[in-house]
């Protein structure tokens, strides 16, 4: 670890090529102005059933192709699991439309990874506790390396096992997240690589009406150490993402949906046809009146 | 046997430090869960020295060359064991994309009446068949709480009959005999208090599947009677965390013996989030699953059965007939041999689209999906 590093301007790193891995829904892309970006956290939140762990797994399969990330690069992934929901098949429905995508996305089929390929270049922990999850993380390091080509780790979910952790007030818990996320941290801005983190939800009672909503767990400790917090939900039988907090995106929302291929876009028409009741939260990127 | 300091290899004066400070029979767990600053606090070591140990402690607790796969791999794996296993219809099972997956907490929550016991029985029949016939050739725990074992004595003893008669018995004897097989595969226990609950599954069943590895299904039924008897209290926040408790619990079981567990939810009025200021009419009651938030999280897989108004005609295994007026033509027409239609949906899961549902009914050889 050196003490002195270079430094850098503001132009140096607006100059330099930030990677972003694309969630192969246009939307979705274009409401991060890109994607899920290298080198920083991004946290995933959302109710059961939102689609975060379908999200998860489309980067998996997105970061590897070479469309998926931009400034021509490709990376392998690490998929972290604590809830053991993850079910290989679902990763090989993807990855065998994945081809077709690219092929559809791009005229050329300029492919030449196979299915084999890229479900081998998926790494899969899992992690039953706080104590592994710890140990997992340090030894990280040792499978970073630059033939494997590390760019994507997925941790599904954080809030799982702290949230088990049964002899632990919020001090411990918030300790240990904390320090889960440091590693985290380091090995986003060492690697440059994309971090994802699942997060859940938690019912809160408001008090101005006294109604209850959802907010994310772990707390606003954590709230903070993210840079980019984006929640999935159900909104009137549509999936929808909403960017709860960034530094740069404005808060906006649109709709995808989940194929047995994985994450697409949705059909323009069936945007056309909901009236906005609730005209307070939603705003669609393309305004309806250009179609 | 937990793993302690004793089990790693460390530089000498690294050891030394931290087997005085704490002990060589300091499980790895803890270590790993401790404060790398309070280490440094209490040993007096370097953050390099520190860097190997806990790397040694991370790679003895977690060993990353055994703990590794690559996605091509457990698909390999997959090809080999059999991961999933049938609910005895298939067109249930086309539904569920197979089955009941092992390893996986799936719920199935509903009105009363709607059949979820009815579906358990049927489950733990199933898991007893051969591979052949898409089951696990396993026992079964089967944890009750809410309704009198008569009942479920009773309709096993039907269901298992109708089994028995498909595997062409000799005799009535030999049906007995088949049908007392299917009996001593199922272990029932009844549970009527959460802390008997949590005993079982933190204690008792560790100790019964160490000494029985066959066993590949727990089912509890139902989970929700346990939280919403009137005679045990809960502060409303005791109740999350227990359910967080037993959830982490049934995850532990589900990963270490490879075994699916099956919950039965009730069901709850949930009124509309977000008031919407153009209708006049009051919300709708939605039916949703019971037990809240923190529960639902902690669910792989989570099943809707719902009753219908639909019923199907001229099925050979019902004797019921039903008289239908119909208003618009006034007549009344008697539907002979129906079977009431219920409908069973997936609400989430990971690997199965939510599109996905079917009817099905029950008679007395079981539940089956119906086409319609």
């Amino acid at each position: 670890m050196s003490l002195t590093r270079k430094s850098r301007t503001a132009m140096d790193i607006f100059k330099s090529n930030i990677g972003y891995i694309s969630t192969y829904s246009k939307k979705f892309d274009e409401m991060l102005d890109g994607g899920i970006r290298m080198g920083v956290i991004t946290e995933l939140c959302g109710n059961p059933g939102s689609g975060k762990s379908n999200l998860c797994t489309q980067l998996c399969v997105s970061v590897q192709m070479k469309f998926g990330v931009t400034s021509d690069n490709t990376g392998t992934a690490i998929y972290i699991d604590t809830e053991g929901s993850f079910v290989p098949i679902r990763l090989q429905n993807m990855a065998m439309d994945a081809e077709n995508h690219y092929r559809n996305e791009n005229k050329n089929p300029l492919n030449t990874i196979s299915i084999e390929q890229i479900l081998k270049n998926v790494t899969y922990f899992r992690c039953m506790n706080v104590s592994e999850l710890i140990a997992c993380l340090h030894q990280i390091k040792q499978i970073m390396t630059p033939e494997r080509n590390v760019k994507l780790i997925i941790l599904d979910s954080l809030a799982h096992p702290i949230r088990s952790i049964i002899d632990g007030d919020h001090l411990t818990r918030h300790k240990y997240t904390v320090r889960i996320v440091t590693m985290l941290q380091k090995l986003a801005l060492d690697y440059n690589c994309a971090v994802v983190v699942v997060n859940h939800m938690i019912a809160k009672v408001g008090s101005p009406k006294n109604e209850a909503y959802c907010a994310p767990a772990l707390g606003d400790a954590f709230g903070h150490m993210s840079q980019l917090r984006i929640q999935l939900s159900w909104k009137m039988n549509k999936r929808e993402v909403r960017v709860l907090k960034s530094p740069h995106l404005p808060e906006l929302s649109t709709f995808f949906r989940i194929t047995d291929e994985g994450i697409r876009d949705i059909d323009e028409t069936e945007l056309m046809d909901h009236d906005d009741l609730n005209g307070a939260s939603q705003e669609n990127i393309h305004s309806i009146s250009n179609m | 046997m937990p793993l302690t300091l004793n089990d790693i290899d460390l530089p000498p004066n690294v050891e030394g430090k931290l087997n005085r400070a704490y002990g060589t029979k300091y499980s790895l767990q803890k270590f790993l869960e401790l404060d790398p600053y309070e280490i440094i606090r209490t040993t007096h070591l370097l953050p390099a020295d520190i860097d190997i140990a806990l790397q040694c402690v991370s790679n003895t607790f977690y060993p990353f060359s055994r703990r590794q796969m690559s996605v091509w791999q457990m698909i390999e794996n997959e090809r080999d064991t059999i991961t999933i296993f049938s609910t005895g219809c298939p067109i249930i099972d086309k539904t569920l994309n197979g089955g009941i997956r092992l390893g996986q907490i799936t719920e199935l929550y509903g009105e009363s009446g709607c059949g979820k016991t009815q579906f358990c029985i049927q489950m733990s029949l199933e898991v007893q068949r051969t591979f052949r016939a898409r089951g696990q050739e396993a026992k079964v725990v089967y944890i009750n709480t809410e309704s009198q074992i008569e009942k479920i004595d009773k309709r096993l003893k039907h269901i298992s009959y109708y089994r028995a008669k498909t595997d062409k018995p000799f005799n009535i004897a030999d049906a007995r005999c088949l049908q007392q097989k299917f009996f001593d595969n199922i272990y029932l226990d009844i549970i009527r208090h959460y802390r008997h609950l949590e005993m079982t599954l933190i204690d008792r069943l560790p100790l019964l599947l160490n000494r029985e590895p066959n066993i590949r299904l727990i089912i509890i039924d139902s989970l929700a009677a346990i939280f919403r008897s009137e005679d045990i209290m809960f502060e409303h926040h005791t109740k999350a965390n227990t359910l967080q408790y037993f959830g982490f619990a049934m995850h532990t079981l589900c990963q270490r013996y490879n075994l699916a567990i099956v919950c039965v939810n009730q069901v709850q009025t949930q009124f509309g989030q977000k008031p919407t200021d153009l209708s006049l009419l009051s919300q709708p009651m939605i039916l949703g699953p019971a037990l809240g938030l923190t529960w639902a999280f902690l669910v792989h897989c989570r099943i809707q059965l719902t009753k219908t108004e639909k019923i199907e005609e001229h099925h050979p295994d019902s004797q019921q007939s039903q008289v239908v007026y119909d208003e618009r033509q006034a007549t009344t027409s008697i539907k002979t041999n129906v079977v009431y239609l219920r409908s069973l949906s997936i609400d989430y899961c990971y690997h199965i689209p939510k599109t996905n549902r079917c009817n099905y009914f029950i008679v007395d050889k079981g539940v089956f999906g119906s086409l319609n």
